[in-house]
């Protein structure tokens, strides 16, 4: 079943690495850097679920088996988002108004 | 590798299902139920996900400006918070294979107490956004933000928030369930198959919101 069961100085290690990223993606996000922005956040992302799955969730001490499913629903999320993101960003036309508020807004002259 | 051998009096002995050889087969069958389950709820929470991706694609600056409304010392403390928890249920699993279950109980009541803390978190954060108008759908009217994108992104962000606060409450049953369990000796060492399979699904609750945070308080 088991290949070596980890330490319990691995979990602390790789909770610090954790935090150390939601830090290091915190600080980005004040440094305003536009599209890398997104991109940075969502590697670091990435780089967390993976420490999350292989040692919080013993990933790395299963057999691959056990990894498969996540593999597959990764593939597939990857799939859906690159299908519906071709198809909205390549359409001609989208509204774009301000929807109206329920009450007018007060009479005071700014 | 030769596996660690359990005590030769064991106080809570797993047991087999007339459907199984042995334990070990018995235990990955599990696992991977589990495993299958957890990659249907990654899907489940996928479709939101891609709905966020095409609308910021449309909208991409109310979504940016209600990402910067958002309350990001709050949604940054709610990611250590669970972050925190994860380790504190990692560790009891790690103590139940030690046979250690009253140490497990105590880590899963630290869990517990985190999750609880999140929830309180995500209510304060709900109240903020009530008191200025951001309801989801048809109820929105915050007029610091009164475009089509920016309803969009609030109704998507109490939407995923919300699936996910419910997978937190459930999370938190679970957890509760286990705790009793370890306080009772119902798991120790060669038994822990029940504390393992809430733990993933904790983590997978983790997980999630490894990703909601950055688009909702992040990405501005």
């Amino acid at each position: 079943m088991t290949v070596k069961h980890l330490s319990s100085r691995t979990y602390v290690i790789v909770w610090l690495l954790l935090m150390g990223l939601t830090l290091a993606s915190y600080l980005l996000s004040l440094a305003h850097l536009g599209e890398a922005d997104v991109v940075a956040a969502l590697l670091i992302a990435t780089v967390k679920t993976l420490l999350v799955l292989l040692f919080f969730m013993h990933l790395i001490e299963q057999r691959f088996t056990n990894a498969l499913p996540m593999i597959v629903a990764a593939l597939l999320v990857g799939l859906m988002l690159t299908m519906m993101l071709s198809d909205v960003t390549s359409r001609q036309a989208i509204l774009q108004r301000p929807i109206p508020l329920p009450r007018p807004p007060a009479a005071t002259p700014r | 590798m030769p596996e660690s051998q359990p005590p030769a009096e064991q106080l809570a002995p797993a047991r087999l299902a007339m459907q199984f050889e042995d334990l070990e087969k018995q235990t990955h069958a599990a696992h991977f139920g589990m495993w299958i389950f957890l990659a249907s709820e990654v899907l489940l929470f996928a479709g939101l996900f891609a709905l966020y991706a095409s609308y910021r694609a449309v909208f991409g600056h109310e979504f940016s400006a209600g990402v910067a409304h958002n309350n990001a010392v709050i949604g940054t403390s709610n990611t250590a918070i669970l972050l925190t928890s994860s380790l504190l249920v990692a560790l009891s699993v790690y103590a139940v294979r030690l046979d250690r279950p009253t140490m497990a109980g105590r880590l899963l009541l630290g869990a517990i107490a985190l999750g609880l803390a999140f929830l309180v978190l995500k209510g304060v954060e709900y109240t903020q956004h009530f008191h200025e108008g951001i309801f989801p759908g048809s109820a929105y009217r915050f007029e610091e933000l009164p475009q089509a994108g920016a309803k969009m992104f609030f109704t998507l962000y109490f939407l995923t928030t919300g699936l996910h606060a419910i997978h937190v409450t459930a999370g938190l049953v679970v957890l509760g369930w286990l705790t009793w369990g370890c306080f009772r000796r119902r798991y120790g060492a060669g038994n822990d198959t029940h504390i393992e399979l809430g733990g993933l699904y904790w983590h997978l609750v983790d997980v999630i919101w490894i990703f909601l945070w950055p688009m909702l308080y992040l990405m501005h």
